[in-house]
């Protein structure tokens, strides 16, 4: 399970420092990628932050029972304020982090390791998902909307995908 | 060893063709000892991207029967025969190749005509081809400072030799159409221009040249060549012409091991009575996205590796890491 998060995970932020070396965030004093798992962060980092990708994994059912394939939810939210004071390009700048995260997903698929062992091993199979379907922040979702709207400061976007795996086995 | 990897999952497919040499026969072999691994988006050559494709069939109607004999009539020997095997799919994307194979007939290439010229369903008389100057190449057309000044970027041009009044196979580097008689295509000098498969669209002009954005199909232009421009593409319902290609069909690997398909030589084919030639694909009424149908019958090769007769070849390449069986 933890392989199939941490390999979409790695593979998004490593999609994105290619298609846009320049959006980046710091945390605790290191510049990395702007894109995290909020499970993963310090509770003092979780607040969101507009310009950078926060996912979040959600449901887990079992796609096929006769080899265990699972399917998982995961909710992406990014925003942006825009720049220069004004905000007047937010919705550009909005645009350009949907376009990111089209490319990111792009292509829908990639392989599975155990970043948990040292060297990291491959499990054998890949993680695959759906076409994020991006819509405005819901009602009720896990982040506030007020958080993330801002006002009208701030246009935010809350994309959905669902990710299949294969729950590694071993039987050799 | 984990078991995950043997379930391939792939939800699209991409299609590749390459060029049949109608007299020698297949010139692109898709061998899986070198080719297995390519990117996508990057098909070795002479293999030609022509996109992701939908509904993607692969069927066959070859015969395995059994042979009896003896008091109890069992079966003693069996034989195959009747070998056959069709593929069936959409075309998404439309452009000059996916058109020829969709539509298996000669491709014609609509060639800027006159306002004066005479009318035609695949395009009036033509305007004067424009000579190539020697060293040109695949994707760099040399014309002269003068020549170059007719044409502008984002043009559609042809680039191929005079018709030559010659009987047989036209088109540089791809057959293209075959002439019985000159007389049918009138002689004309431009005619190898309306049917090949050289064609480009014009990324930029330099100084002296044309610059394309896709290297020709059809490779280098032969000596001799000319160029005329292009403002449509036409294919028929008729012609005597049947397309023979290599086709090369790749499951996209998603999870598990990559599956392609080989098949050294597809003729275009229409096996039912009312052939739907292309459909629109609902987006969101009234919104739909045109797709071109495409049929194919399976021509016989011999696999020099042990003098098989076979239609077609299924390769897997298994997951890294995957068990074997």
């Amino acid at each position: 399970m933890q392989a199939a998060k941490d390999s979409f995970y790695v593979a998004l932020r490593e999609r994105l420092a290619g298609l846009n070396p320049s959006r980046t965030m710091v945390i605790d004093g290191v510049t990395v990628p702007a894109i995290v798992v909020r499970e993963n962060m310090e509770p003092r980092f979780v607040e969101a932050q507009a310009g950078a990708f926060f996912l979040d994994f959600g449901e887990i059912l079992i796609a096929e029972s006769s080899r265990p394939m699972l399917g998982m939810d995961c909710h992406i939210w990014y925003a942006s304020e825009g720049s220069g004071g004004t905000g007047v390009d937010r919705g550009r700048m909005l645009a350009d982090m949907d376009g990111e995260l089209l490319g990111m997903c792009d292509p829908p698929h990639s392989a599975m390791f155990d970043y948990s062992r040292a060297p990291i091993e491959d499990l054998g199979s890949g993680i695959f998902w759906t076409v994020p379907v991006m819509n405005e922040v819901p009602e009720g979702s896990p982040v506030e909307k007020e958080q993330w709207s801002a006002g009208r400061g701030r246009v935010a976007r809350y994309a959905q995908l669902r990710i299949y795996f294969f729950l590694p086995e071993v039987e050799a | 060893m984990s078991r995950a990897g043997l379930r391939p999952i792939s939800r699209q497919t991409r299609a590749y063709f390459a060029a049949v040499d109608r007299a020698n026969g297949p010139t692109a072999i898709f061998d899986p000892s070198k080719d297995g691994g390519f990117q996508l988006d990057a098909p070795p050559s002479p293999w030609i991207d022509l996109g992701w494709i939908e509904n993607f069939h692969r069927t066959t109607t070859s015969q395995i029967e059994g042979l009896n004999a003896g008091s109890a009539g069992a079966v003693v020997r069996q034989a195959r025969h009747a070998l056959g095997a069709r593929v069936e799919f959409e075309f998404r994307d439309w452009g000059k190749l996916q058109m020829a194979l969709a539509g298996g007939a000669e491709h014609m290439n609509v060639l800027a005509s006159d306002p004066s010229a005479n009318r035609a369903g695949s395009g009036g008389s033509a305007l004067a081809a424009v000579p190539l100057l020697p060293g040109s190449t695949g994707t760099e057309l040399l014309l002269g400072a003068g020549a170059v000044a007719g044409f502008r970027t984002g043009d559609l041009v042809a680039c191929d030799v005079d018709y030559a009044q010659q009987v047989g196979y036209l088109g540089s580097g791809v057959a293209a159409a075959y002439v019985k008689n000159p007389a049918d295509v009138r002689q004309d000098a431009n005619y190898v221009r309306r049917v090949t498969f050289n064609v480009g669209r014009v990324a930029f002009t330099t100084s002296g040249s044309l610059v394309l954005a896709q290297a020709l199909p059809g490779g280098p232009p032969l000596a001799g060549a000319s160029i005329q421009k292009v403002t449509a593409f036409v294919d028929r319902e008729g012609g005597a012409f049947l397309q023979q290609w290599s086709g090369l069909f790749v499951a996209e690997d998603e999870s598990g091991g990559r599956v392609c398909f080989y098949y050294p030589i597809l003729s275009p084919c229409t096996v039912r009575a009312d052939w739907v030639k292309e459909s629109l694909v609902e987006i969101q009424k009234p919104i739909g996205q045109m797709a071109l149908h495409a049929s194919f019958i399976s021509l016989p090769t011999v696999d020099g590796n042990d003098a098989a007769v076979v239609l077609s070849y299924r390769s897997y390449f298994p997951a890294s890491g995957s068990a074997v069986y």
